[in-house]
C-alpha cells in the first residue's frame, strides 16, 4: 500500500470526510457529487472544481444518500431517520423514521417516490413533495424477509438486496408483493447490487470476491446467460485471498460497468463479452463506493476502509505499518478515457454449445 | 610740394650743424613754412628766404620768432618753441636776448623760452649780475648735458643688451641644432643684410622657439622609449621596483640616429620579453599537463612559484630567475613523474603477474586496464589526467595489496591441500609423515610472513614427491598387510561365531553366515603362511632400504610377531579348552547316564566380545594412535551391519517430516484462521473455526493443506460445474488495455446441496442459526433485536 496514491489515481476532492465514506453519488444534471460518511455527514462537491459545495451534519452516521434534483437531496441515517436537505438554503427535514438504522435510499425519477430500505426489514417508499410528517409522506411500508442491504432501481424496477442472500425484485407500481422473489446466486453475503442501465438484469456482488451477473427475464434463453465471475483476489503463497465486492457502477452510456473491492483495486468489467477492460491501480484501502458521472467522463471512487476487518484508527501506513491502522478515506475523481470502458467487440463468437 | 621742396633744399644744410644742433627737418619745415606762408605761391620767395635763413644770425633768428604770431596751430606753436628751446639751449639765443621785447614773450606759453624769459625778468628784477646769470645759464646748460649724455648712454646700453641677446638666442640655436643632429637652420651672414638688431632679434627668436619646440618633441621621443626600454629592461631583469623613479635623457644627444638606437634596442628588448614570455608560457604549459598528471593542483603549483603566475592577466615577472625556477620546477615534477611512473609501471607488472598467476578474471582486469596498457609507456607518452596522481597510485597499490592477499591466501591454501594431499598419501600407505610438526610450523610462519610460502610449497612437494615413492615401493607390502589384517578379521569374526551356541539355528541370513564361516575358515588356515610370506618380504624390504617398515608408525615386522604369540596362546587356549570340553561331556554322559535328561544348551552365552585376541595388541595401538582413521577404517573394511537401519531412519525421518509438515500446515491453518478472525474475535468468541465471510479469505482444501487455487482457476469450481463448456478460453486481447477474460462459471440452481468445501460453511452448518451482519451492522453496533443467538457483540 502506498500512503500517496500515485498521480493515475485521479484527482483527491480536496475536504474529504473525517471518516468512512458509505455511498457516494453523482448527480444526474451536473457533476456535483453527493458523499454521505460515517463522520455523521453528508457533503456536496463540485467534482471539476474540487470545491465543497455544502456539508449537512447528521446526529449519527449517514450510510446512504442519493440527490432528489440538483438542488436537494436525501440521506439514509443510522438513526433511523430518513433526511431530505436542500442545498442553496442549508435547510434540512425529515421525511420519516424506519425502526432500526435506514442502509439505502433511492429515488425513482420515473415514480417520484423515495424509497428507503432499512435493517428493520423493511422498505418503505415516501413521496418527498407531501408536507412534514411521517404520516403524510409515507406512502407504504413492505416487510422483506432480511434486513435490507441494497437497492437498486432501472425504470420502474427495484431490485433489494437483503441479508441472507434474498433477492426481491419489485415493480415499484404495484409494491404489495414482490415481482420475483429470488436468492442470489452467490453463496455469500450480498454487498451490493446494481441494475444494468438497460433494464435487463442487474449484478450482485458478495463479501467473497464474487460478481453475479442476473437477468430478469425468467424464461429458459435469458436465464442460460446469467453467470458469475471471481474477482478482487489475489494469489498469494499458494492461496487465494478474496476480498469482498463493496461498489458497482454502470457505466451510463455503454453499460460496462466497474467494480470496487476492499483489495483497493478498481476493475471495469464488459459483461456481455465476459471480459475485463482495465484495472486502474491500486488505491490506498479498500474501494468503498463508485460512481459514474451522468456522461460517464467522472468516476468518482471513495477510497475508505470498509471495516472488513473490524476496528482500525485512522493512520496512513507510513506512519506506522501495522495491521489495526488504514489509510486515510478519500475520494478520487479520476477521467474516464473511453479505451477503459468501451466494451471490445469479441473477437470470435463463443464456441456453439 | 612745398615740403619736398624744402628737402630738396634741405641738403645744402648739412654743413652748418652748429647753427642747428638739433638736426632734424620738422623744425625747419615748420618755420620755412611759416615764413613761406606768406610766399607760397612764389617758390623764387621762398628760396630767398630760405637763403635769409642760411645766413641768419641768432638776433636774427629771434625776430623770426616774434613772427610766430602767424603760427597758426598749436603744434607750430610748438615746434617753434621746442626749435627756440634747442636754440637756447645751443646757448646762442641769449647773447641778444636783451633785446627781446618783455611783452611779446609774455605771450607766449609757458615753454623753454619763456622760462627763460622769465628767468631773465626775474634775474633782472633780482638784479643778477651777468656773470651769475652766465654761471647760472652754465648750469642749466651743463645740467640739460648730463640728462643727454645718460641717455644716451642707456641707449647704448640698450644696444649692447639687444646684441648680447642676439647672440644669445644665435648660440642656443647653434646648440640645439648641434644637439639635435641638424644643420643649423639660421646661419647668420652678419654683414649681408644686417638691418636693425631689433630686426634681427625679431627674425631669430622665432626661430629659436621653432626650435625649442622641436627639441622637446624630440625630448619626449626620447623619454618615451627610454622610459619603455628602462621598463621592459627592469622586467627582464626581474628588479621588483618596475617603474624606475626617474628617466633621464642625455640632453645633449637627441639626434634622429640616437633615437632609431634606442628604437633599435627597445625593439630588441621586446624581442626577448616575448620569447621569455613564449618560454614562461610554454613551462606553464609543460607544468600544468604533468601536475594533470600527477593530479596536483596546478594553480597552487604555480603560485608557490611565483605569485605572480596565478593572476590571469598575463605574469608580470618575466626574469630569468622565473624562468630558472619554472625549469626547476618542471624537472622535479617530471623528476617526481618518472618516479611515480616506475612506481605505477612496478605496480601494473605486479599485478599482470598477480592476473596470470590467480587467473584473474577479465572483468575484473578491465578495471586496471588503463594502467596496465602503460607498463611500456615511455614519460612523455603518460599524458592521461590523473595517472600518476597519488590517490591514483594508493588505489592501484590498494588493488595489488589486495591482489597479493588474495595471492598469499591462495598460496596458503595451496600449501595446505599439499599437504593434506600428503596426509592423505601418508594415511593410504599407513605411513607417519616425519616432518608433521615442521610443516605445522611452516603454516604458522607463512601466517606471520617470516617464511615465503612457495618455499614452504616446494618443500612439501618435495616430501610429497619422496613420500610417494616410498608410497610405491611399500605397496606390495602393504597389500599383504591389508589382506593379512582381513583375514585377522575374519578370524576374530570366526572366533566369535565359533562361540556362538545357537549359530546352527536356522534364521534369516544363516545360510549366508555359513558361507561365511566357511570363506573365513580357509583364510584362517592360510594365516600362517601368510604371516610368514609377510614376514620374509618385509625382511627383505628393510634389508634393502636399511630402515624399518613402519605400518601406523609401528614396526610391521613387531606387529607379525606379536600376532604370532597371539596365535599360539590362543592355540593353546583352545586345546585346553577342547579338552575341557570333552571332560564336560563325558561328565554329561555321565549325568545322562544317571539322570536321563541334557540341559539345554545355555542361552545365555551370548556372544560377549571380549577383547579382540586376534590383532588386538596392533590395532590397538593403532587406535591409539589415530583413533578417527582407524574408525573409518574400520567402517569401511567391516560391512556395514543391516543397511535396512539407515534406511529405516530415513523413513522415520521422512515421517518426521511429514508430521512436521502437518503440524506447520495445521499451525499456519490456526494462524490464518486467527488472522481471518481478526474481528471475529472480537465480536465471535465461539468456534475458531466458524468464519465470517471477509476478506482476506484463505480456502483451506479438505485434506487440510492449503489448495492453490489460483491453479485451478479455469477449472470450474466443484460446486459451479454444470457445463464446463460455457468457461472462457483466452482471447487474444488486444494491446492497449489488456482485457482478461472473467473467470466465470454458469451459476448454479440455487440452493446448492453439494458439500462446500469451506470451512466457513462447514461452520455454518454446525450452527445454523448464526446471524450474520454486514460490515456496516458490525461497525454501526446493529443487533438484530430477536436473534436468539447467544451471541455476539460486545
Amino acid at each position: 500500500m502506498t500512503a500517496v496514491p500515485p498521480p493515475s489515481s485521479g484527482q483527491e476532492l480536496s475536504n474529504p470526510p473525517t471518516d468512512g465514506v458509505s455511498n457516494l453519488r453523482f448527480s444526474n444534471h451536473s457533476d456535483h457529487l453527493l458523499v454521505s460518511s460515517w463522520d455523521k455527514t453528508v457533503r456536496l462537491y463540485d467534482a471539476t472544481a474540487n470545491v465543497l459545495r455544502g456539508e449537512f451534519s447528521h446526529g449519527s452516521p449517514v450510510l446512504d444518500c442519493c440527490f432528489h434534483d440538483d438542488s436537494s437531496g436525501f440521506s439514509a441515517s443510522a438513526d433511523n431517520t430518513v433526511r431530505r436537505f436542500v442545498f442553496n438554503s442549508n435547510k434540512e427535514d425529515i421525511i420519516g423514521k424506519h425502526d432500526a438504522p435506514v442502509r439505502c435510499v433511492e429515488y425513482s425519477y420515473a415514480a417520484g417516490q423515495l424509497i428507503t430500505g432499512s435493517w428493520d426489514k423493511t422498505l418503505k417508499c415516501w413521496d418527498p413533495r407531501g408536507a412534514n410528517g411521517q404520516e403524510r409522506t409515507l406512502i407504504g411500508t413492505y416487510q422483506q424477509p432480511e434486513r435490507v442491504y441494497s437497492l437498486s432501481l432501472v425504470g420502474n424496477r427495484l431490485v433489494v438486496a437483503t441479508a441472507g442472500r434474498h433477492v426481491n425484485v419489485f415493480d415499484l407500481r404495484n409494491m404489495s408483493q414482490p415481482e420475483q422473489r429470488r436468492e442470489s446466486s452467490l453463496k455469500y453475503q450480498t454487498r451490493c447490487v446494481r441494475c444494468y442501465p438497460n433494464g435487463t438484469g442487474y449484478a450482485l456482488s458478495s463479501v467473497e470476491g464474487r460478481v453475479a451477473m442476473e437477468f430478469f427475464d425468467l424464461s429458459e434463453a435469458s436465464q442460460t446467460k446469467k453467470y458469475a465471475f471471481k474477482c478482487h483476489r489475489k494469489s498469494e503463497a499458494g492461496r487465494d485471498i478474496v476480498y469482498p465486492v463493496n461498489a458497482i457502477a454502470f457505466h451510463p452510456i455503454y453499460g460496462t460497468f466497474a467494480t470496487g473491492g476492499c483489495d483497493g483495486y478498481v476493475n471495469v468489467w464488459d459483461g456481455n463479452n465476459k471480459k475485463r477492460l482495465y484495472q486502474y491501480s491500486k488505491y490506498p484501502t479498500s474501494i468503498a463506493a463508485l460512481s459514474f458521472s451522468r456522461d460517464g467522463h467522472l468516476l468518482a471512487v471513495a477510497s475508505s476502509y470498509t471495516f472488513e476487518e473490524g476496528e482500525k484508527l485512522y493512520e496512513p501506513a507510513s506512519i506506522s505499518p501495522s495491521k489495526n491502522h488504514h489509510e486515510p478515506d478519500a475520494i478520487f475523481v479520476r477521467n474516464v478515457n473511453e479505451i477503459e470502458v468501451k466494451p471490445k467487440p469479441k473477437v470470435y463468437p463463443n464456441p456453439p454449445a | 610740394m612745398s615740403l619736398s621742396f624744402l628737402q630738396t633744399n634741405h641738403q645744402p644744410d648739412k654743413p652748418k650743424p652748429s647753427l642747428f644742433p638739433l638736426r632734424g627737418e620738422i623744425p625747419l619745415a615748420v618755420v620755412t613754412e611759416n615764413f613761406c606762408k606768406p610766399t607760397t605761391a612764389d617758390p623764387t620767395h621762398a628760396w630767398r628766404f630760405f637763403k635769409r635763413l642760411l645766413s641768419l644770425e641768432i638776433s636774427d633768428f629771434f625776430v623770426l620768432q616774434i613772427q610766430t604770431p602767424f603760427l597758426s596751430t598749436k603744434n607750430q606753436t610748438h615746434a617753434v618753441r621746442g626749435l627756440l628751446w634747442k636754440l637756447l639751449v645751443a646757448g646762442e639765443v641769449f647773447r641778444n636776448m636783451s633785446n627781446i621785447q618783455t611783452e611779446q614773450l609774455l605771450q607766449m606759453e609757458t615753454t623753454c623760452g619763456s622760462l627763460l624769459c622769465e628767468l631773465k625778468i626775474i634775474w633782472d628784477e633780482v638784479g643778477e649780475t651777468d656773470k651769475d646769470r652766465d654761471k647760472m645759464l652754465l648750469e642749466l646748460e651743463q645740467e640739460c648735458l648730463e640728462i643727454y649724455r645718460r641717455k644716451v648712454d642707456q641707449a647704448n646700453r640698450c644696444r649692447a643688451q639687444l646684441r648680447q641677446a642676439i647672440a644669445d638666442s644665435e648660440a642656443e640655436l647653434a646648440a640645439i641644432c648641434s644637439a639635435m643632429g641638424e644643420r643649423p637652420v639660421h646661419i647668420r651672414q652678419s654683414d649681408q643684410s644686417a638691418g636693425s638688431l631689433k630686426e634681427e632679434l625679431s627674425k631669430i627668436i622665432p626661430q629659436l622657439e621653432e626650435m625649442q619646440k622641436r627639441k622637446v618633441e624630440r625630448k619626449n621621443q626620447f623619454l618615451e622609449v627610454v622610459e619603455q626600454i628602462q621598463m621592459i629592461s627592469s622586467e627582464i631583469n626581474g628588479s621588483t621596483s618596475c617603474i624606475s623613479s626617474k628617466v633621464v635623457v642625455d640632453e645633449t644627444d637627441l639626434s634622429l640616429r640616437r633615437l632609431e638606437e634606442l628604437h633599435r634596442q627597445l625593439h630588441a628588448l621586446q624581442t626577448e620579453k616575448s620569447d621569455r614570455l613564449k618560454q614562461i608560457q610554454a613551462h606553464l604549459g609543460t607544468l600544468n599537463s604533468l601536475c594533470l598528471v600527477l593530479g596536483m593542483d596546478f594553480k597552487q603549483t604555480i603560485s608557490e612559484i611565483h605569485p605572480s603566475l596565478d593572476n590571469s592577466e598575463g605574469c608580470k615577472d618575466i626574469s630569468l630567475d622565473l624562468i630558472e625556477r619554472l625549469a626547476t620546477a618542471i624537472k622535479k615534477f617530471r623528476d617526481v613523474k618518472i618516479q611515480r611512473m616506475q612506481r605505477l609501471q612496478d605496480l601494473a607488472t605486479t599485478m599482470l603477474e598477480l592476473w596470470n598467476l590467480m587467473d584473474t578474471p577479465i572483468e575484473e582486469q578491465q578495471m586496471f586496464q588503463n594502467i596496465t596498457c602503460n607498463i611500456a609507456a615511455s614519460e612523455h607518452e603518460i599524458t592521461e589526467p590523473d595517472t600518476l596522481s597519488v590517490d591514483f597510485i594508493n588505489y592501484v597499490e590498494a588493488e595489488v595489496s589486495r591482489l597479493e592477499e588474495l595471492k598469499s591466501s591462495k598460496m596458503k591454501e595451496l600449501v595446505l591441500k599439499k599437504r593434506t594431499e600428503l596426509e592423505e598419501i601418508c594415511r593410504k600407505t599407513h605411513m607417519v609423515i616425519e616432518a608433521d610438526s615442521a610443516i605445522e610450523y611452516a603454516i604458522e610462519a607463512i601466517e606471520s610472513g617470516v617464511v615465503d610460502p612457495s618455499c614452504v610449497l616446494d618443500q612439501i612437494e618435495v616430501q610429497v614427491a619422496k613420500v610417494k615413492e616410498e608410497a610405491f615401493s611399500r605397496k606390495d607390502i602393504l597389500e599383504r598387510v591389508d589382506k593379512w589384517l582381513f583375514a585377522c578379521d575374519e578370524e576374530c569374526w570366526l572366533e566369535e561365531y565359533n562361540r556362538d551356541e545357537n549359530r546352527y539355528n536356522a534364521g534369516r541370513g544363516a545360510h549366508l553366515t555359513l558361507k561365511r564361516a566357511e570363506k573365513a575358515r580357509a583364510l584362517v588356515n592360510k594365516l600362517p603362511a601368510m604371516v610368514d610370506a609377510l614376514a620374509s618380504k618385509t625382511i627383505a624390504w628393510e634389508k634393502e632400504r636399511g630402515t624399518e617398515f613402519t605400518y601406523d608408525g609401528v614396526r610391521l615386522l613387531s606387529m607379525l610377531e606379536e600376532y604370532t604369540i597371539l596365535r599360539d596362546e590362543k592355540e593353546q587356549e583352545r586345546r585346553r579348552q577342547r579338552d575341557q570340553k570333552k571332560l564336560q561331556g563325558q561328565l554329561m554322559a555321565e549325568q545322562e547316564a544317571l539322570y536321563g535328561s541334557k540341559p539345554s544348551p545355555s542361552k545365555t552365552q551370548s556372544v560377549k566380545k571380549g577383547p579382540r585376541m586376534s590383532t588386538g595388541g596392533a590395532s590397538n595401538r593403532r587406535l591409539s594412535m589415530q583413533a578417527p582413521k582407524a574408525d573409518s577404517i574400520h567402517s569401511t573394511r567391516v560391512p556395514a551391519t543391516p543397511l535396512s537401519r539407515p534406511s529405516s531412519r530415513k523413513s522415520d525421518r521422512g515421517h518426521q517430516i511429514e508430521h512436521d509438515d502437518g503440524l506447520t500446515a495445521l499451525a499456519t491453518g490456526r494462524r490464518n484462521l486467527s488472522r481471518n478472525s481478526s474481528f471475529g474475535s472480537s465480536y465471535e468468541p465461539e468456534s475458531p473455526m466458524m468464519r465470517k465471510p471477509f476478506a482476506p479469505i484463505s480456502l483451506p482444501a479438505e485434506n487440510g493443506t492449503f489448495a492453490t487455487p489460483m491453479k485451478s482457476t479455469n477449472v470450474p469450481e466443484e460446486d459451479y460445474t454444470k457445463t464446463p463448456k460455457v468457461i472462457m478460453s483466452f482471447v487474444p486481447t488486444t494491446p492497449q488495455t489488456v482485457s482478461v477474460p472473467m473467470q466465470t462459471a454458469v451459476t448454479p440452481a440455487p440452493p446448492s446441496h453439494q458439500p462446500i468445501p469451506y470451512a466457513a460453511n462447514v461452520a455454518k452448518e454446525v450452527a445454523p442459526e448464526e446471524v450474520e451482519y454486514s460490515f456496516e451492522e458490525i461497525r454501526a453496533g446493529f443487533v438484530l433485536p430477536s436473534a436468539h443467538t447467544k451471541s455476539i457483540h460486545v
